[in-house]
């Protein structure tokens, strides 16, 4: 394909598509269709082989959907896929989303088995009220158990997601959430905004979460977690030094990525690649629905967007190099308003967000745009 | 028989919605004027604008041929506009015709609107024909409505025909009426020319068409006219009737309807109520009721986008071909850059006229508050017209201001004559005068200010009554005020584009208001915004936006960055509706909907 591209190592996504049920706010492609997993499956290590080539791949996440439902034995087989058909480094980063409520101990035990050496439960929240209320199935109780079980088959790398805005949710609650994840040792916190997408039973419930309450909300999660020693890699993303997600890392740096399975999203050379979300068209083979060609403006856009999220920040001179173009140059009176209103700041060559500015990250990239 | 004999020059008036478009259009089908296949839906209201709004703006008549006892009839159908703000071009329209068609929806009776249409019909001598429209549909009281003409309004409907305009029910009886009911025209063809125009439009080749009524004489190619009003004479090119698309003929007659060319370069000079008449043998006499239309309200109109400031003078000009009441001259705001104050016969031609501006002319526009013609007199004895509130000279300077009024006179069922007094005097009115024109009518005769006038006081008045009170207003004259600058500032700066002019009494709420508005359309910004009403110096409210929180996209999962992507392309539309006021920014139709505060 391109030989360029071959040296680096990718990272592999494998998306489940298949619940026991939907929460009220989700708009990913999943249902509760679990009789065609095995047949999914086989289409996922269909793609896979016709992929793969023996290509470096460094990190690989299982997501969904929630991979905890499927059955025994076919996440073995899709990372004996993934072993078979790329070269996959010894230190990979191997991970795999859960649901409290079907991750038990044979289903991490089966992780270890299978090389999975990092998992992030959907927690969102410690208050099962709330939980019921936006449509989670699990409970505290067996957050906590699965937390045990996980352990208790050898992994040590446990993250979890949380979620900020949801309707009636108190700042009691946030607090409760972080104290459970940080009390219990966790590595990585995932703490997402509710989009309100539209479709969703929630959307058509009209709800909308408060501007104010969910950066307040998010703002304790950031001191919270700080000063319980995660620090902030991405602006949802919170680990404890040298447990910060690789593979997502790719995404936000614009390394190279391969997508398995309904409506998984690749991005190599210049090209984004996005699957069909129709899992019978998937499993037939009419794999692909749609390849973009990425412009240089769409390049710089991307690079703009995704860097800014990080710590790390937007890398100047690099970005200099790919693009031609000097952004201190090109847009110094908006650098320089940005920098007013203590929303930026440039060190050495790299433009970073302030601590402050992270929440309102959009209106520093429309600007730098 | 006669030519003119066989001549009926009609209109239609109806309440809004009691089926006139439909008549009309069935009128057209039934005499064979134009084919099923080519009747779009209410072929009369040609402009998009018009037919959402279903009202008319533009006249365009309609020449049908009907054959009665073997002789062949020719029908000109003209049609009035529905809205106060044309109530002059209605009354040049209603005097071009003989008889007017008045339809009465069976499931409604007659409403207070109709009333007023056939007093204007009746004040222009025309005979009265009513038709019971809707009679296909299960609520119609045909027979009830019938007395009710007879009681309410007075004229006789024994012979009234009863119809569905929609169905095509009894069209032949109507058809039979128009011939039998309606006079035919009685000019003289040997007189000198006298032709009334009624409508001008501007075509590219032709200039300015002129749609006239010959009332006596006749008119042709070649033939030398004047304008009486204007003393300019032309050499005619062309005339022709419309069918319904325009057809040249040889000549027009005393009694026909039809078009004039005279490479006339603009409709400014073919105002409607002028009259044509022969260079060489004038007319003693011209066309009664012609007053030439001034802009009463005005507004500064500017690109939201200032690199369009070319774009939108072209896109006025253009309107302005065709519509000589549009007024437009180039003026500067510090807030909006340049742009222009525009004038307009009311408020809804100004919105009518910023809707083909966005979607004719594909223009993104910023409209300041509407305000009317100002005299301030000078504390050193000078006299200044004033419409941009910015342009009121310091305080100290100001003797006084005279402000615009209305007569107004509003005719309504007597049951509602309370919310209009309370209507009339919340708009700083003066009580003139109460008629009973009859037990189910009356008229109330109120002085208002022109200023309270243009902020929908059609709309409150609507909605006190139901739709029934109508109204009819002209000029009266200035009166001295109490009137003062309300400024608005946005952080801390004076937005010159949202300043106007109001009376000390009202300048409170509305400076309440405005501000109230504005936090809802101003959108959080970095900082914290003070949205604050002062008169002079003096802050009489105060807002706050409060500074923004959280604006960030959500997690990018699994490596789906589209969805992202979509939300800051949307983002960037967003912004590139704003407007940089000073530090702040300010979205475009904030400046619109500070205006819609009246309501209460």
């Amino acid at each position: 394909m391109m030989s360029k591209i071959e040296e680096e190592s990718f990272g592999i996504y494998i998306h489940i598509p298949f619940c026991k049920s939907k929460c009220a706010y989700c708009s990913f492609v999943s249902d509760a269709c679990l009789s065609d997993c095995k047949d999914y499956v086989d289409a996922l290590i269909r793609e896979i082989r016709d992929v793969g080539g023996g290509r470096h791949a460094d990190t690989v996440y299982i997501g969904g959907g929630t991979p905890s439902v499927l059955k025994r034995g076919e996440l073995k087989r899709i990372m004996s896929a993934v072993r078979e058909n790329f070269s996959l480094f010894d230190n990979a980063e191997i991970s795999s989303e859960c649901n409290p409520d079907s991750a038990t101990r044979e289903f991490f035990d089966e992780c270890v088995s299978s090389g999975v050496n990092r998992v992030s439960m959907g927690l969102q929240s410690a208050n099962d009220a709330l939980l019921k209320k936006i449509g989670r199935i699990h409970t505290f109780g067996q957050f906590t158990d699965s937390v045990e079980a996980a352990r208790a088959a050898g992994l040590e790398n446990i993250g979890a997601d949380l979620m900020l805005g949801l309707p009636s949710q108190t700042e009691k609650d946030v607090t409760d959430a972080l104290r459970a994840v940080i009390e219990r040792g966790l590595k990585h916190v995932s703490v997402y905004g509710l989009s309100v997408e539209e479709g969703t039973p929630l959307y058509k419930s009209g709800y909308e979460p408060d501007e104010d309450m969910c950066a307040d909300f998010y703002d304790l999660c950031y001191e919270t977690l700080k000063s319980a020693g995660y620090h902030r890699y991405e602006v949802s993303n919170f680990a404890i030094a040298g447990k910060e997600c690789r593979h997502n890392i790719k995404y936000w740096t614009s390394k190279p990525y391969l997508g398995f399975g309904v409506a998984a999203h690749s991005f190599y050379g210049n090209t984004r690649r996005e699957n069909t979300a129709d899992r019978k068209r998937y499993m037939t083979g009419e794999r692909v629905e749609k390849i973009t060609e990425l412009t240089k403006a769409d390049r710089i856009e991307e690079t703009i967007m995704l860097s800014l999220r990080t710590d790390r920040g937007l890398d100047l001179t690099e970005f200099e190099n790919k693009s031609g173009c000097d952004l201190l140059k090109s847009k110094r009176s908006e650098i320089d308003r940005l920098k007013k209103l203590g929303l930026i700041n440039i060190d050495g060559k790299r433009l970073r967000l302030t601590e402050q500015a992270y929440y309102k990250m959009n209106y520093v990239i429309l600007a730098l745009l | 028989m006669d030519r003119q004999q066989r001549i009926r020059n009609f209109c239609i008036i109806a309440h809004i919605d009691h089926g006139k478009s439909t008549l009309a259009d069935r009128l057209i089908e039934n005499t064979g004027t134009v084919s099923k296949r080519e009747l779009t839906s209410q072929l009369l209201d040609s402009m998009d604008i018009e037919r959402e709004r279903g009202i008319t703006i533009k006249l365009t008549p309609v020449r049908m041929f009907y054959t009665k006892d073997g002789a062949e009839y020719t029908f000109n159908l003209i049609d009035t506009p529905g809205h106060v703000d044309f109530t002059y071009e209605v009354s040049r329209s209603l005097a071009a015709c003989e008889g007017a068609i008045l339809i009465v929806d069976s499931t409604q009776g007659v409403e207070a609107q109709t009333l007023a249409n056939v007093y204007l019909a009746v004040d222009n001598n025309l005979e009265v024909l009513p038709v019971i429209n809707k009679i296909d549909l299960p609520s119609a009281r045909p027979e009830e409505t019938r007395a009710e003409i007879e009681d309410v309004i007075g004229l006789d409907a024994s012979a009234a025909p009863m119809i569905s305009a929609k169905e095509g029910l009894n069209i032949s009886d109507v058809l039979d009426a128009i011939v039998d009911k309606l006079p035919p025209p009685r000019g003289d063809e040997k007189q000198p020319l006298k032709a009334l125009i009624f409508d001008s439009v501007y075509d590219n080749y032709k200039g300015a068409v002129c749609v006239i009524r010959v009332i006596d004489g006749s008119v042709g190619a070649g033939d030398k006219i004047r304008i009486m009003s204007t003393g300019k004479e032309y050499d005619v090119v062309e005339v022709g009737v419309f069918n319904p698309k325009s057809l040249p003929v040889e000549r027009l007659s005393a009694g026909d309807v039809g078009y004039l060319c005279a490479s006339i370069k603009n409709v400014e000079e073919t105002a409607p109520g002028d009259t044509i008449t022969s260079a060489a043998n004038p007319t003693a006499q011209p066309c009664p009721g012609y007053k030439k239309v001034q802009p009463v309200v005005y507004c500064g109109i500017y690109p939201t986008d200032g690199s369009k400031y070319d774009d939108l003078k072209e896109a006025l000009e253009r309107l302005k071909l065709n519509d000589a009441s549009l007024f437009y001259e180039a003026e500067t705001s510090v807030a909006l850059g340049f742009g222009f104050r525009c004038g307009f016969l009311g408020l809804l031609h100004m919105e009518i006229i910023q809707e083909r501006l966005e979607r004719e002319f594909n223009l993104d526009i910023i409209t300041t508050a509407p305000g009317v013609n100002y005299n301030v007199v000078k504390t050193d004895g000078e006299i200044l017209t004033v419409t941009n509130p910015g342009n009121l000279p310091p305080v100290s300077e100001i003797e006084r201001i005279e402000e615009p009024y209305i007569k107004a006179d509003i005719y309504t069922p007597p049951e509602y004559i309370g919310a209009i007094m309370e209507l009339c005097t919340e708009r700083r009115g003066e009580y003139i005068n109460l008629v009973y024109l009859d037990k189910k009518r009356v008229r109330i005769e109120y002085e208002i200010p022109l200023n309270e006038v243009v902020y929908d006081f059609f709309d409150g008045l609507k909605s006190r009554t139901r739709g029934y009170a109508s109204l009819d207003y002209e000029l009266k004259g200035y009166k001295s005020s109490d009137l003062v600058k309300l400024d608005i500032l946005l952080n801390n700066e004076i937005c010159d584009a949202l300043s106007i002019i109001v009376h000390r009494d009202k300048a409170y709420n509305r400076g309440r208001g405005m501000a109230e508005k504005l936090k809802e359309v101003i959108p959080r910004q970095m900082f914290e915004i003070p949205i604050q009403a002062a008169i002079g110096g003096k802050v009489i409210a105060r807002e706050t936006v409060k500074a923004m929180r959280k604006d960030v996209l959500a997690k990018c999962y699994g490596g789906d960055i589209s969805r992202k992507k979509k939300l800051l392309e949307k983002q960037k539309e967003g912004k590139k509706r704003m407007r940089q006021i000073g530090s702040v920014e300010v979205p475009s139709e904030a400046f619109m909907s500070v205006l819609k505060l009246d309501n209460k």
